[in-house]
């Protein structure tokens, strides 16, 4: 049975060929048109792309055990449309292709589980790779995943790195990236993620984006140091190199408060140095993805309605609970105007995005048509914790016990750019004129000026560049609140918009606090202005089908604000929550497809949304 | 002739007849030089070292209580309405049927079959077109008259974040860019264009059409059809669904073979 099982994976491999699958050139595929993007040409006004910039491959350790064979042409493929087999045996296919994808498997042993179950290797002749060739089922996976971490957390990690295999994987990804890079039409970046922590799974996880067609020889991985701040060195060095990236933290939900923590890695004050340092090469955050949403939460922002929204409490890997403070995207940016005020520097001045950190290759941010995201570990609704188990397990749990049940459908990058290419979208990712959504393609614009145009004038985007500031950028307030114009058009295939909102940060009393205004209501609301709270759009959800009112919600919600609380050029950062009317959650859809009641403990319904990149308002002229 | 479905029925008859004389004594146990060398390979495995004497003797022990229960067990039948068991058995017995149908492949084969399946193969259709958004139905139907009356197309239409024309987009990409309501409707409006493609553009403004949105009047300039992509570029896969396709027959026929064996009573 062994050989057998040893030829099943071999058969396996020989399909996953990477060099297998050739993307047809331009000529090939029709004519000089566009598959991709609105618009041919270079739009100054800009289109809005939708993408992901977090997908793991066979490449990386982890997704491998998990059971995933899919290389990144493959994943290239499945971004631009093409069905995708998944481990578990079924088919996944995008319902409308992504715009831009990015590959970022773990540097940290990259490539070496896939070598290690390879016979040919000298990886498979250690004796970690001991069964590596008939994993089965999700525990034994699970099981044998736990083994292999402990050991390349150990002394002895370094036996299982073998240079050749991490090369010729980066090597492999540089490549497929190049090879599907097709302008105009598709976009791709070379890419890798740095997995590193702190103290016991406390995550500090970036994945680094490149700008051009080349990558380093080798990605900067946790090997090579645990300290962020050694990457960003890194990073410098290969910039002085002519090597352009940016590294975009995710998952600081689960830093159990390192990611935003106001000390350095080495528990030293921040200095205007290190805020330098981190700006210069972390423009970006991602606020939220498969393993939970980092906006806030509902013990640091108890005034927001919508904060609690799919919290994940536990540190990345592991039911250990992951402390609050310091963890969340809105505190940081608070944190970080509180410290520009106080001490003349913002180590936190982050745009927004979302990105899926899939380990299936494959996109998973459908509520109603969810496969979550490390393989055969939880493609089942029982795994995932949404159906009940057969029967109690031990500890008396009737479902999984687990963190999976915790995880959600998400999530996407936006961007702003002339046009879909590398250049276009990498430099939008560099002014942070980028916004995150749950998943769904929700499309926001937000500037701020002062003389916008009214909401209604035909050339409001031009007037609104020329007079204004895009979202992730910065401007000089004058005595009044600036103009704020906000727009959102919703997703052709989701829910409809219910409300607009714009989140405030400022200093009172020497401290950062927030304040949500909703700013405009669907179906004709108006905002009660003691509240700032539209009022309830009537919009509901049947949670025996999940079908959605009809009547109510909007296509698109546009307004010109002004902050009735600003407080004469004082300092302050802004950014724009879209809120969808309520849908079912991916746990109330796998319930009602298996025909049971959703689970008690999880919330029924979400709604879908989308966070656009702050504005600051910075008093002094040069920032 | 290459009959693997034979072959691998031959084969299974063999080794369950040697199987049967094998365990003829089914309380005898025996342990042998090969047994205590894959104890000894699995405690490598786990703690990295050479099982030493002492510790190969417990293993064997633990082995040996653990075969006597295994076979008390299935010889009580507990492995009978074990969904876990029941998986198992039949995971390994597909893998039975998909290693003996792992054998070499012929060109050609795969040729046939990508031309069977060029459909699977082929990029869908697309389409470029303008577009004008309004609100209310009553608005497009106005704005429809005034179209075909000659208006300046320019004037005509609300602002809305939709483009004012759209290059080469699929029909699923349409209904991502307006939903699937509006996808539908269009794909009707393709027919009614390839009959009256001769006629001036302003005259072919049709609507007004439904998205999720609001309404639209719409304009289809150009059909562009989808074109099979070449054998040579996607070989490798093409390949791996033939395989797969292969499988899923054998299995089948597999399947079918045994069904005739047993006798199902719906009661």
């Amino acid at each position: 049975m062994r050989s057998l099982l040893l030829l099943l994976v071999l058969f396996v491999a020989a399909c996953s060929d990477p060099k297998g699958t050739v993307e047809p050139s331009r000529s090939e595929t029709g004519a000089d048109t566009v598959s991709t993007g609105d618009a041919m040409k270079a739009n100054p006004l800009r289109n809005a792309y939708f993408g992901d910039l977090h997908v793991h491959t066979m490449y990386s350790f982890d997704a491998f055990i998990f059971g995933t064979i899919s290389s990144p042409d493959d994943a290239y493929e499945f971004a631009r449309g093409k069905p995708m087999r998944h481990p578990g045996g079924f088919d996944m296919q995008l319902r409308e292709p992504l715009d831009f994808y990015a590959v970022s498997d773990h540097a940290f042993y990259l490539g070496a589980l896939r070598a290690m179950s390879d016979p040919t290797t000298q990886l498979s002749k250690h004796e970690l790779s001991e069964g590596m060739d008939e994993l089965s089922d999700a525990l034994g996976r699970r099981a044998k995943f736990g083994k292999i971490l402990d050991f390349l957390l150990s002394e002895r990690r370094l036996e299982i790195l073998d240079p050749a295999v991490y090369k010729s994987a980066w090597d492999d990804i540089i490549a497929a990236a190049n090879r599907h890079n097709d302008p105009g039409k598709f976009t791709t970046f070379i890419g890798y993620e740095y997995t590193s922590s702190s103290g016991d799974f406390e995550n500090l996880h970036r994945n680094v984006i490149f700008k051009g067609d080349r990558g380093p020889n080798l990605p900067f991985s946790r090997i090579d140091s645990g300290n962020p701040e050694d990457l960003w060195d890194w990073m410098d060095e290969q910039r002085s190199q002519g090597l352009e990236a940016l590294a975009i933290p995710h998952n600081s939900n689960g830093s159990n408060g390192q990611m935003f923590k106001l000390l350095d890695f080495g528990g030293a004050p921040l200095t205007s140095d290190y805020a330098d340092r981190r700006m210069r090469n972390e423009p970006l955050v991602e606020i939220t993805q498969v393993k939970g949403t980092s906006d806030t939460h509902p013990a640091l922002s108890p005034n927001d309605e919508w904060a609690e929204f799919e919290i994940m409490p536990y540190r990345i890997a592991t039911t250990l609970p992951s402390a609050i403070n310091g963890s969340y995207v809105r505190e940081a940016l608070m944190n970080g105007i509180e410290l520009q005020e106080k001490k003349g520097f913002n180590p936190f001045k982050f745009g927004l995005i979302g990105s899926s950190d899939t380990h299936n290759a494959s996109w998973s941010g459908y509520e109603d048509d969810y496969w979550s995201k490390v393989g055969l570990l939880d493609d089942e609704p029982v795994e995932r914790g949404s159906v009940k188990l057969a029967e109690p397990d031990k500890e008396g749990n009737e479902y999984t016990s687990g963190y999976y049940q915790f995880w959600g459908a998400a999530g996407l990058a936006g961007v702003w750019a002339e046009e879909n290419t590398r250049a276009a979208i990498y430099d939008a990712l560099r002014r942070k004129e980028t916004f995150g959504t749950t998943g769904t393609r929700i499309k926001v614009r937000f500037f701020a000026g002062y003389g916008l145009p009214g909401a209604n004038d035909q050339d409001l985007l031009k007037a609104a560049y020329a007079r204004g500031v895009p979202m992730g950028g910065d401007l000089v307030p004058e005595r009044d609140s600036p103009d704020f114009l906000v727009w959102a058009a919703r997703d052709a295939q989701g829910a409809p918009l219910q409300r607009v909102q714009i989140v405030k940060a400022s200093i009172r009393a020497g401290k950062a606090v927030e304040s949500v205004f909703d700013v405009a209501c669907s179906d004709g609301g108006v905002v009660d202005k003691s509240t700032n709270r539209c009022p309830d759009n009537g919009s509901s959800v049947n949670l025996t089908d999940c079908g959605i009112s009809a009547n109510s919600g909007a296509a698109e919600l546009k307004a010109l604000w002004r902050d009735p609380d600003y407080d004469g050029g004082e300092r302050a950062m802004y950014y724009v929550r879209v809120l969808e009317n309520p849908t079912c959650r991916w746990s109330t859809w796998d319930a009602v497809r298996s025909g049971v009641a959703p689970r008690e403990d999880l919330p029924a319904t979400i709604q879908e949304r989308a966070w656009s990149s702050p504005i600051w308002l910075n008093p002094e002229a040069s920032q | 002739m290459r009959e693997p479905l034979l072959w691998f029925v031959i084969l299974g008859c063999l080794l369950f007849a040697a199987d049967s004389y094998l365990n003829q004594k089914s309380d005898t146990i025996v342990v042998d030089q090969a047994l205590r060398e894959r104890l000894d390979k699995l405690w490598q495995a786990q703690t990295g070292n050479v099982a030493r004497p002492d510790e190969l003797e417990s293993l064997v022990d633990t082995w040996m209580k653990e075969e006597i229960l295994y076979r008390e067990a299935l010889s009580l039948g507990l492995d009978k309405d074990d969904a876990i068991v029941r998986r198992r058995l039949v995971q390994k017995l597909n893998f039975l049927v998909e290693d003996v149908e792992d054998g070499a492949i012929e060109k050609q084969a795969v040729l046939d079959y990508y031309k069977e399946n060029l459909m699977r193969y082929t990029l869908p259709d697309r389409y470029s077109f303008a577009q004008k958004y309004f609100a209310e139905l009553n608005d497009a139907s106005a704005a429809l008259s005034l179209l075909m009356s000659g208006e300046e197309v320019g004037s005509i239409g609300e602002t809305s974040m939709l483009n004012d024309d759209y290059r080469a987009r699929s029909l699923r990409e349409i209904s991502g860019d307006f939903g699937a309501e509006f996808s539908r409707a269009f794909s009707q409006e393709i027919t009614e264009f390839n009959e009256q493609i001769e006629s001036p553009q302003d005259q072919r403004w049709t609507g007004p059409i439904r998205s999720s949105f609001g309404y639209h009047l719409i304009r289809i300039d150009e059909q562009i059809p989808g074109v099979p992509t070449p054998f040579e570029y996607i070989e490798k896969r093409i390949v791996a669904d033939y395989r797969q396709s292969k499988l899923d027959v054998a299995m089948q026929d597999y399947y079918e073979s045994l069904r005739d064996k047993y006798k199902v009573e719906f009661r």
